[in-house]
């Protein structure tokens, strides 16, 4: 179906925290406030590699209004974060391996007397050399940045011989592709308040991807079992990956136990881009050979990503970007090798698509190749190569049989753009080209093999009557709620105010594992099907003994139970409200479930077993006076199941259109030895709305293999996964230059054509 | 680390000017202040304690024609924003190219606040170009009386501090008799998108076109990035007179403007691909005017639309 108002009918539905977050009316964690808050300041080295001498606190603690000022030596627990690998620390003691790196914080009466507390502390270092680049990191005479060195993670996947494989081939082609260090960019940036309360429990008011994550990792950092840690951490200004990982917490936590006061940490822009995660650089090189035919035969990558100073995510992403590497096409010799390096940059984490952007720019882009050196039709190429439903993923692991990649790579076709395709330009400027470009990929969903992704969800009748979900997911603007409450009226056909939906709150939801991934949607559909039936059960039950009348008669509806109609219309009014069930005691009519994401059989760590299909038709202008490309159409065909929230989906594929087309033109967090250039959103960048095409037509495709059981699939990462290669092959459409580094430069472009005065025929 | 101390309201250009001197280093006039914020912010200047705001300074807010020696001339207080500028319909008659200009600096809400005096004072503001094309005058008060220099003369030796505050851009506006001449303008600004964005490059010009296709008053200016505006006066002198032009001559100017127009490079572009950007402009520009299509080639013709 396309998505649109008009497709769509009656599903086609207002996000329910739309109005508040247009309007700026929403009230987000950041900006509450308590009795007593203090604010909290953080000290950030300003060097990307240095050895700490000493660190004196002496005058910032003499400082009026000053009420904590905590370093290494006041962590009562680890002095370390990381979801993955734990090698971030709090504080610095000896060693600081970027410039974000905290040495210390402050919690004072006003946020001026913090930074003031800030500017008393000193601090002596012995500056070091700065690694700046991965080649660097592993260069023969560079110094480990970690224990283990300066490899946070290798991967190395073989099947079949390459060697063997590249000596049939009538053609190969070779390339070396770079991806950009792409800031998340929230609105929000991080922040929260941390609340000491009386019964000695710590209350974290701070957005974060993972409730539960994040209260055990408070827990070790503050040596507090985790029960006595409460995390409200839901609405949420913006995440796409960025806050799963701690940030502000371990400070403000730390602070507000210390001080006993409530305490506020915010980061403004500039320590936000200083401190927060981005998205992994990566140089991605692959050689590809084909025979005449265009079938491919063998595959040969190496990834070298740049993980930054500490280990979070980069071991997983890299991970991901192996598996990816290989997509949608079946090849018998495959050979991936990479590795995640360490270097004085700023730290790269987890970012929408996890590593998946990166090296699908390349892989399309050498489908691309392929199929002009062998003048086959790139497009016409990709299907000769594309898996069949039963076969094997990428990894050789079993998965769930799909036909997403046929089944995009067909749909895309309707796209108006596509149509385009071998048209020429009109009447334009003679500086003014036009081209449209394609591209797809597979996308997997969940964590993978290997790693615990566990889901779960709570359902009961209320005290208020209400049918109430608890899920330990959280709402950053990907529309959890407006989903949930459209699965919720589908289950019971209920009213809008006969429901209450409960996220963000670890007192109050069960433990669902985390929003990523691409998870949530598929977890909550099905979780809300293993409790709906024992729920109805239960509630059919009690409304036969209290009225007297046989269960089997029921239906749930707006209100309260039904009387089945014959016609299928509602009679009147409801048998029984659920008001009135509720105030007949609510024993036996609460019910949870917990299950495991579907994962594969295969013991092949990080393969994925469930899959989304993407296909992307690109139309772009290029003005060869400036080199600027601007995105004049920008389409999707989209293979991920039934659609639940056709407007939920839209401004995903939408949204993720947009983010990626900010990853291919414009947005890079430049790095100068080790220090930020891109301090600010003035010279950082991501597309206005002047920067993106007025409509982005995307197709949702439904239909999946007969005998599915998994339903929809998530949507949140696979609308950004193919848009680069699309708008790449767009650009070579138009100029007749390959762009192998993102972001695009458009001086590239300029100086790749005859100076003006030299293209003009005649006048 | 500075707190501001005082903001200082003064109600005559006599009192603003005492202010300043008697807060001797540290004091800063402010008008719409969305510039001076950015560098607040940026740490690449302190702010000083004491901020003189001068918009109770009425008589530096309007917009009026007055006469000179016979001749009409545009007047436009410093304190004017630069979303007055877009809404005024003398500026709009008069000089489209300063519309374009405005139109494509900061965004809807800086708009509001930031004035035109503001954007000439950094020395680098993305207007000056097309002031220099212009031939804009400029008055300041200087503590006792008004001065008044060209644009041209203040940006090749800008004191930024020496206590001067820029009253009024004048502006001529130029009757172009003669029977069949056209008169072109345009303005171009080039950024790393399409809007809300410092310039990478900012080209302005004008020229008047006879019967015959023949260009005279050619006037070209150049700009962008934190870079002093200038004329770019061997290129205009190589277009004075022309009329068709032949391939040896077009490179001859190209290579002139490429020469001529010095920009600094920066982390995301360098100074060559900034050459290249003026002269394709200026190339284009006049390649539009031959073929002599439009009157007035503003160019560049996004801009945010007013809430």
């Amino acid at each position: 179906m396309l998505l649109n108002r008009e497709e769509s009918r009656d599903r086609w539905r207002i996000r329910p925290d739309g109005k508040d977050k247009v309007t700026g009316a929403l009230s987000y964690l950041t900006d509450r406030s308590f009795p007593g808050m203090l604010h909290g300041r953080v000290l950030r080295s300003g060097y990307p590699h240095a050895t700490i001498l000493s660190i004196d606190i002496s005058k910032a603690k003499e400082l009026s209004g000053v009420h904590a000022v905590l370093t290494h030596e006041d962590v009562p627990g680890l002095n370390a974060f990381g979801i993955a690998d734990p090698n971030q620390p709090v504080f610095c003691d000896k060693l600081v391996r970027y410039e974000g790196d905290a040495l210390a914080a402050v919690a004072a009466e006003t946020p001026t007397i913090a930074e003031e507390a800030l500017g008393l502390i000193e601090v002596e270092y012995e500056v070091l050399p700065v690694i700046d680049t991965p080649e660097k990191a592993l260069g023969p005479d560079s110094v480990p940045l970690h224990p283990e060195g300066n490899i946070l993670h290798e991967t190395d996947y073989r099947r079949g011989d390459v060697a063997e494989g590249f000596k049939g081939c009538v053609v190969i082609v070779e390339e070396t592709y770079e991806t950009p260090r792409q800031m998340h960019t929230y609105l929000e940036t991080e922040g929260g308040v941390f609340v000491p309360e009386e019964d000695g429990r710590l209350t974290v008011y701070a957005p974060t991807q993972h409730g539960y994550k994040d209260r055990m990792q408070l827990s070790r950092i503050l040596a507090m079992p985790e029960e006595t840690i409460r995390i409200i951490s839901s609405p949420i200004g913006g995440s796409f990956g960025g806050k799963d990982e701690l940030n502000v917490q371990p400070y403000g936590a730390l602070l507000s136990l210390s001080s006993k006061q409530p305490v506020k940490i915010h980061y403004s822009r500039w320590e936000s881009v200083i401190a927060g995660l981005k998205r992994h650089p990566m140089k991605v090189t692959m050689k590809t050979g084909a025979d005449e035919s265009g079938k491919i035969l063998a595959h040969q990558v190496t990834i070298l990503s740049d993980t930054g100073a500490y280990a979070t995510l980069g071991g997983a992403v890299l991970n991901f970007a192996t598996e990816h590497a290989i997509g949608p096409y079946a090849m018998a010799h495959v050979e991936v090798k990479g590795k995640a390096v360490y270097t004085n940059n700023g730290v790269s984490g987890e970012f929408r698509g996890f590593g998946g952007n990166q090296v699908i720019f390349a892989l399309e882009g050498q489908m691309e190749r392929l199929g002009q050196k062998l003048q086959i039709d790139p497009w016409e190429l990709r299907k000769r190569n594309l898996r069949k439903r039963d076969d094997l993923g990428p990894l050789g692991q079993r998965m769930v049989p799909t036909d997403g990649p046929t089944q995009v790579w067909e749909g895309i076709q309707a796209s108006p753009i596509w149509k385009e395709k071998d048209q020429t330009g009109e009447n334009m400027e003679p500086w003014i080209k036009h081209g449209v470009g394609v591209a797809m990929t597979m996308h997997g969903s969940g964590l993978g093999y290997g790693i615990p992704d566990p889901a779960g969800g709570k359902m009961r009748l209320n005290e208020q009557g209400k049918i109430e979900v608890a899920f330990g997911h959280e709402e950053f603007g990907q529309g959890l709620v407006g989903t949930l409450e459209m699965l919720l009226q589908d289950h019971f056909q209920c009213d809008k105010g006969d429901m209450e939906i409960i996220i963000g709150d670890t007192d109050r939801v069960p433990s669902s594992g985390s929003s990523t991934a691409s998870r949530t949607t598929n977890m909550v559909w099905q979780a809300l099907n293993n409790m709906k039936e024992p729920f109805l059960k239960a509630l059919f039950k009690k409304a036969s003994l209290l009225t007297g009348i046989d269960a089997v008669k029921f239906q749930t509806g707006p209100g309260g139970i039904w009387l089945r109609g014959e016609s299928g219309d509602f009679p009147e009014r409801p048998v029984i409200t659920y008001q009135e069930l509720a105030q007949q005691g609510l024993e036996d009519l609460e019910f949870s479930t917990e299950f495991h994401y579907p994962v594969t059989p295969d013991p092949i760590m990080g393969a994925h077993y469930l899959y989304t299909s993407t296909a992307v038709v690109a139309k772009v202008e290029v003005n060869l006076l400036t080199g600027m490309v601007k995105i004049l159409g920008l389409d999707h065909s989209v293979a991920a199941g039934p659609v639940i929230n056709p407007m939920g989906y839209l401004g995903q594929i939408e949204g993720g259109g947009i983010m990626a087309l900010g990853f291919t033109t414009m947005e890079d967090a430049v790095m100068v030895n080790g220090h930020y250039a891109t301090k600010n959103m003035d010279s950082y960048l991501i597309p206005t709305i002047f920067d993106v095409p007025e409509t982005q037509y995307v197709d949702a495709i439904e239909q999946l293999p007969e005998g599915d059981p998994f339903g929809p699939r998530g949507v949140g990462e696979v609308g950004t996964v193919a848009v680069a290669p699309a708008i790449v092959s767009a650009i070579y459409d138009a100029t007749g230059k390959w762009v192998t580094k993102l972001p695009v430069s458009p001086e590239e472009l300029q100086s790749s054509v005859e100076e003006l005065p030299m293209m003009w025929k005649g006048w | 680390m500075t707190r501001i101390q005082q903001v200082w309201f003064p109600k005559t250009l006599e009192e603003a000017y005492k202010r300043y001197l008697s807060c001797e280093e540290n004091g800063s006039y402010v008008s719409g202040g969305t510039w001076l914020r950015t560098i607040w912010e940026a740490d690449h200047k302190t702010i000083p304690p004491h901020l003189i705001s001068l918009e109770n300074i009425t008589e530096m807010s309007a917009i009026t024609i007055e006469e000179e020696k016979g001749d009409e001339v545009l007047v436009i207080g410093s304190l004017v924003t630069l979303n007055q500028c877009l809404k005024n319909t003398l500026i709009q008659k008069y000089f489209p190219s300063l519309i374009t200009a405005c139109k494509q600096i900061a965004a809807p809400s800086i708009r509001n606040q930031g004035t035109l005096g503001g954007n000439i004072r950094t020395t680098f503001g993305d207007t000056l170009p097309v002031f220099l094309v212009l031939r804009g005058q400029l008055t300041w008060f200087n503590g006792t009386s008004i001065e008044r220099e060209s644009v041209q003369n203040w940006l090749a030796n800008p004191v930024p501090s020496d206590g001067r505050i820029l009253v009024n851009i004048i502006l001529p506006i130029k009757k172009h008799s003669g029977e069949g001449n056209k008169y072109f303008s345009f303005y171009k600004k080039v950024g790393r998108r399409e809007i809300f964005i410092p310039s990478l490059v900012t080209v302005a010009g004008s020229a008047i076109k006879g019967r015959d296709g023949t260009l005279e008053e050619v006037v070209l200016a150049a700009g962008g990035g934190v870079m002093v505006p200038k004329r770019l006066s061997n290129v205009e002198e190589l277009l004075q007179g022309t009329n068709a032009l032949t391939k040896e001559q077009l490179s001859l100017i190209y290579e002139t403007c490429l020469m001529e127009y010095e920009p600094q490079a920066d982390v995301f572009a360098t100074a060559f691909y900034k050459k290249k950007v003026a002269a394709n402009l200026i190339f284009s520009e006049w390649f539009q005017m031959m073929k002599g299509e439009n009157d007035q080639i503003e160019g560049g013709t996004l801009y945010a639309t007013e809430s």
